[in-house]
């Protein structure tokens, strides 16, 4: 009887979250599956019936099956040294002996504060032909300059190098809240038994990290394959829309030329990507011991014996 | 006593997370039911500008909104505009999202250009035949007449400035490299896309590449722009000589090795102007690139060979307005010479009305300009400016055959492939278009 008094006090409490989940959240995701089977006239936002008209449009579109490659090559180009610089910071920042780690910490966290508008105009500018600021250091090394925003693989990399720098700041605080996570005394322990740095990192660290790498991995795929404003606002044109991601895309057709039923479609698919790259990519780091508990019994029979 | 307490927590959290959703009192609710009341009685029975009373909201995407309500506040002192400014895509989002949804519409408000013609058939915007705009634009250029139009030819808004694009040039480096600064002189060396290339080889070596005359390929099509037929007519693309010439001549600029290749509204692009290194820019009326503080009194403008426009603003009065009226009272003061004249006297914009340029033409000098009679020039290309009734594709798909042709002169591309990858995002972005 007490209990279920309390479920009802409990009910209440969610009750602000749920109300604002079903009008900002859920109604939204309903309605943009509703527009994407439909085509709104501008104005007047009269739906029209249009079945799977636009899914087949976008299933056939080779722009944006070349956008979801450009994507997916900007994110691997940004996430690899985004994570590795990001993981090997904290470590280096997680020893006692370094002085001011803290400053440090802020200094790398400080990028993460800018708006990606500034960064996208920041690094647009930096790399310009011929006069950016990149192409007047080579010219001073004597180097020719580069066009950057030409040439579409070199074009995908400022960007990933903007997204990067943006980013690696925030997975330092996770990696370093992860690392101090670790017991002293494993660590500790593992030393009298004679292990080096690199056999405590690949053997204690690392596999004691796994959740926060898992959630790491799980949001930069999530917020990767999102991106939208530094290839928006980086390079304004590159040829074969090398830096055309699926969101611009998506935001092109809904919000450049006004197909809001289309661009709908669009976010859908691009919630499925996400969806399928954030299982492969919790599948590939998930816990095989525990999928193992027979071998174990049987080694346990068999010191037994 | 718990209970209730909970109960009051859970309100007061879904009060205050809805705080946010509440209309502003401040914008155009309060508005509107203020102007009610003084509306349109007020502005047609009354003879003195000083007794039309009410207020105006006016939502714009720039701020030289500020101007025309200065002006219009100097004559009707005692109608006030609520003026609101929205930046960025933003504002199109906006305003389409007031209108569709009817509540908290402004009364008057701008759409740029690039997007009007998605709006223009809307019933929402009033038919300005109610103030007689026919009479009031009889002035206007003929081009300016076709791009205020629907597609029924219903005139749906109105313009006030020009805009046309002029090559726009230093006067000591021109003098310095062409030996001369003179306008007429200066059009008359660039009769052509030839004449411009002949130019930028020349300038190119005698100054070992420091110097360019004109700054990108991607700007050529700025000047042909409305001088060519549209590429979509009645729904079909169409691509005729005029386009496929205009690749040729950026490819000739591209592969002539002397094309500095700034990009286009780059920093380089106006870093180079302001440092004299670049010569000529094609331009609008409207620009905002040039460091006026160094090149005060050293600009001058010279005739394209063909004529064109950019970015035009167009006033709209939404139909359902309280306060139509007045709105267009607004409307027609804008469209008079008397504003115009001053818009163009305090703020460089060049008038709409065909009859205020010529008005101000006559001993016209502009000393930023280093004494140049601008207005001659720009009547000069304004009457050339062809009458093309612009629709939603114009400018869209100008904007996306200059993406193309750029991108793929740089790439290498032969013409057939640069035409079949404008046809295939053609077809990507507007599969209703018909394309052969």
């Amino acid at each position: 009887m007490w209990r279920a008094k309390r479920s009802r006090y409990a009910y209440l409490y969610i009750l602000p979250f749920f109300i604002v989940f079903l009008i900002f959240k859920l109604y939204p995701i309903i309605y943009t599956f509703v527009l994407s089977l439909c085509d709104m006239d501008l104005l007047s936002g009269d739906l029209t019936y249009v079945a799977w008209d636009n899914y087949s449009r976008l299933l056939h579109s080779e722009f944006f099956y070349r956008s979801i490659g450009n994507t997916l090559l900007i994110w691997i180009m940004s996430i690899i040294p985004q994570l590795t610089l990001a993981f090997l910071l904290a470590m280096l920042m997680s020893n006692k002996w370094l002085r001011g780690r803290a400053i440090f910490r802020n200094v790398y966290f400080f990028p993460n504060l800018v708006t990606s508008v500034t960064i996208g105009l920041l690094f647009g500018t930096m790399f310009s032909y011929p006069g950016g600021a990149i192409n007047n250091v080579m010219s001073v090394l004597g180097l020719e300059p580069v066009d950057f925003q030409n040439n579409p693989m070199l074009a995908r990399m400022v960007i990933a190098i903007a997204i990067c720098w943006k980013n690696f700041g925030f997975n330092i605080i996770y990696f370093t809240a992860g690392i101090n996570s670790i017991s002293n005394e494993v660590l500790e322990a593992a030393s009298i038994d004679g292990a080096g740095w690199w056999q405590k990192v690949t053997k204690i660290t690392v596999p004691l990290m796994k959740p926060i790498l898992i959630y790491v991995m799980v949001t930069s795929i999530i917020g990767g394959l999102q991106m939208f404003d530094e290839s928006k606002l980086v390079f304004q044109s590159v040829p074969g829309d090398a830096t055309t991601t699926m969101i611009k895309y998506m935001y092109d057709s809904a919000f450049v030329r006004f197909q809001f039923g289309y661009g709908a479609a669009c976010a859908y698919v691009v919630f499925l990507i996400i969806m399928f790259f954030s299982a492969i990519a919790m599948w590939i780091t998930r816990d095989r011991d525990k999928e193992k508990p027979v071998k174990t019994s049987r080694r346990k029979d068999m010191v037994k014996a | 006593m718990k209970k209730l307490l909970a109960l009051l927590c859970s309100l007061v959290m879904v009060v205050a997370l809805f705080a946010g959703c509440a209309p502003s009192q401040e914008g155009g609710n309060d508005t509107t039911a203020a102007t009610t009341e003084p509306s349109g009685d007020s502005t047609t029975a009354a003879t003195n500008p000083e007794d039309v009373t009410g207020t105006l909201t006016y939502w714009t995407y720039t701020d030289n909104a500020y101007q025309l309500t200065e002006e219009f506040a100097k004559v009707y002192p005692n109608v006030t505009i609520d003026v609101q400014v929205f930046g960025g895509d933003e504002y199109k989002t906006k305003i389409l999202t007031a209108l569709q949804d009817g509540t908290n519409v402004p009364d008057i408000f701008d759409l740029e250009e690039a997007y009007v013609y998605e709006f223009l058939d809307s019933s929402v915007i009033a038919d300005l035949s109610y103030i007689d705009i026919e009479s009031l634009t009889a002035n206007y250029y003929d081009y300016q007449l076709a791009s205020m139009k629907d597609s029924n030819g219903n005139f749906k808004c109105l313009t006030f400035m020009s805009n046309p694009v002029c090559f726009w040039y230093l006067r000591d480096a021109c003098e310095q490299w062409l030996g001369t600064s003179d306008p007429a002189e200066i059009s008359a060396m660039i009769t052509s896309w030839e004449d411009m290339l002949a130019l930028q080889e020349k300038v190119y070596k005698e100054s070992n590449g420091e110097v360019s005359v004109f700054g990108t390929i991607s700007e050529m099509p700025k000047v042909s722009a409305f001088s060519f037929d549209p590429l979509v007519q009645n729904g079909q693309l169409v691509i005729s000589d005029d386009w496929m010439g205009l690749i040729d001549d950026m490819r000739a600029f591209y592969e002539s090795g002397y094309d500095p290749e700034y990009g286009s509204w780059s920093g380089e692009w106006a870093t180079a102007w302001n440092a004299g290194k670049l010569l000529f820019r094609a331009m609008p009326s409207w620009d905002y690139f040039t460091d006026w503080e160094t090149n005060t009194g050293n600009v001058g403008l010279a005739v394209p060979f063909l004529s064109s426009f950019e970015g035009q603003t167009c006033l709209c009065v939404y139909d359902k307005s309280p306060n139509k009226d007045l709105a267009g009272l607004f409307l027609s003061y804008v469209a008079s010479d008397e504003f115009q004249i001053a818009n163009m006297e305090v703020n460089n914009q060049v008038p709409a009305s065909r009859t205020a340029i010529e008005k101000m033409a006559e001993g016209y000098t502009n000393e930023d300009f280093g004494g140049q009679n601008l207005l001659a020039t720009y009547g000069e290309i304004l009457e050339n400016v062809e009458a093309i009734t612009p629709d939603k594709y114009t400018r869209a798909v100008q904007n996306l055959f200059q993406k193309y042709a750029s991108n793929g002169i740089k790439e290498g591309q032969t013409n057939d492939e640069i035409v079949a990858n404008f046809k295939a995002a053609l077809a990507d972005q507007y599969p209703e278009v018909v394309i052969n």
